[in-house]
């Protein structure tokens, strides 16, 4: 082991001391549909990685907001976390489980077991050290949870309505959101927790005043989530999805208990302009 | 630049008798029978080690196609923080629903052993090593023009056994 790894294990440590593990927002799938495959490099080996990539349906960060922004610059396959400014990536468990930087420290219980965390600093220098999992302060259930989130990318909704482009006082309005899943979303593993996404229903905002109301989870044109305008004028209205979130690691659900109540679910949302006209009926004859 | 060509044991064989002239002239009228810091390369240590670089190629392969990654599989056969790297890469790998079929092609491989440490380099073509996705084969994967790239493993020897602790892709060296 080289002096300028021992040296870089130190600084680490105090980095890791200070600061939580923070993950980064993997990048979107970009364009097309199906199965993006590429050959890439990791290191010095040659893998095949394949991606799926949802046509029509840009994915954002929790919020609805776009991508959650990481605090460090993910990037050179040091893209699964930051620790302050560093993107890291690890392997947990590690695949050196006898690494004799940690022959000098006893094993702090019998399940325990090495981590590697390999990371890359702004200025480009790198650092990687192996701990113990117990040894891992800042690694908690919640680190995972926070990991976990940021990995779960959620589709951009496009609020729509019915009759299109303008309505009509007093007439029932429909509103759904075209395209949405209807079902759960899984988001890719974390630190070893995967969050998953379950749509609890639609939320909308007519944008005139009056307050949101909910409806079922629609995502056709249909009658089951509507709204009558009582005057006409231009309202921006807001659609919301509302996820609640479960967070899964080796296969156990995460009692709700240690997830905390920002993380229990998410909110996507859209506006859109509806122009709402006033129709008068004129009687010009009557037999 | 060098070219590979020609059997592993040619080739270690020019190594050897290199290393003995090397030593042979250090040593020249001296009468100390201590062997000199680079003894010279005897078959066996060559052979084991190259068996030992074989091995570790075995368990990728076999991981990469299974695409059931697994740290234990390399006890005893590598061992350092390279290894990091190649979990993680075949990590990567499985988790995006890629298994690989077939088998890389290697080349020769050639091995010299100095003292305790060994240097092996072998071509490995991965152009009839196809990945499949979700069980469908990935066109493009395969190809019926070679790509080999040169890859140099570094050994230790444990004990009685060889072990790979590093490996990385080999600068300067052609591939035929």
């Amino acid at each position: 082991m080289s002096v300028t790894r021992r040296t870089a294990r130190i600084v680490a440590a105090l980095v890791v001391a200070s600061g939580p593990f923070v993950l980064g927002a993997p990048a979107s799938a970009a364009g097309g549909s199906g199965t993006n495959c590429t050959e890439t490099q990791v290191g010095d080996e040659i893998i095949w990685n394949c991606e799926s990539v949802d046509e029509g349906h840009e994915e954002t960060g929790p919020g609805g907001g776009g991508p959650v922004e990481p605090p460090c610059d993910l990037r050179d396959g040091y893209d699964e976390l930051c620790i302050d400014e560093d993107a890291c990536w690890m392997n947990d468990p590690a695949a050196v489980q006898d690494p004799e930087e940690l022959r000098d420290t006893p094993k702090p219980s019998e399940d325990s077991y090495v981590v590697y965390v390999s990371c890359i600093r702004p200025n480009g220098d790198t650092y990687d050290r192996w701990y113990w999992s117990d040894d891992v302060p800042t690694i908690t259930i919640e680190d995972r949870i926070r990991a976990a989130m940021g990995s779960l990318r959620l589709p951009t909704i496009e609020a729509t309505f019915n009759p299109p482009g303008r309505t009509l006082v007093n007439l029932p309005t429909w509103w759904w959101a075209e395209g949405a899943p209807t079902g759960e979303i899984r988001g890719t593993e974390a630190l070893g927790m995967v969050g998953i996404a379950i749509p609890r229903g639609l939320s909308v905002t007519p944008g005139d005043g009056t307050a949101s109301f909910s409806c079922p989870m629609v995502v056709t044109k249909s009658d089951v989530c509507s709204y009558q305008y009582r005057r006409a004028g231009s309202y921006t209205a807001t659609m919301s999805i509302v996820y609640d979130v479960q967070f899964s690691m080796n296969g156990q659900i995460i009692d709700a208990s240690q997830i905390p109540a920002e993380l229990r679910s998410v909110t996507v949302d859209d506006s859109t302009t509806v122009t709402v006209r006033e129709v008068q009926t004129k009687v010009t004859r009557v037999d | 630049m060098v070219d590979i060509h020609g059997g592993p044991r040619r080739i270690v064989a020019l190594a050897c008798a290199v290393a003995l002239a090397l030593t042979l002239a250090a040593c020249g009228g001296d009468d100390d029978p201590t062997p000199g810091p680079s003894e010279p390369t005897t078959a066996a240590p060559v052979d084991e080690a190259t068996e030992a670089f074989e091995d570790y190629w075995a368990v990728y392969v076999q991981m990469a196609n299974s695409g059931e990654i697994s740290p234990r599989g390399f006890d005893g056969v590598a061992d350092g923080v390279f290894l990091e790297t190649v979990l993680k890469a075949l990590t990567e790998q499985a988790d995006s629903g890629v298994v690989r079929v077939g088998e890389p092609d290697f080349g020769d491989f050639s091995t010299t052993v100095t003292d305790g440490t060994a240097s092996s380099v072998v071509c490995r073509d991965d152009s009839q090593w196809g990945a499949k996705h979700d069980g469908e084969l990935i066109e493009k994967s395969v190809s019926q023009t070679p790509r080999p790239r040169p890859y140099v493993g570094t050994l230790e020897l444990r004990g009685d056994r060889w072990v790979v602790t590093n490996v990385e892709l080999a600068e300067g060296i052609a591939c035929p």
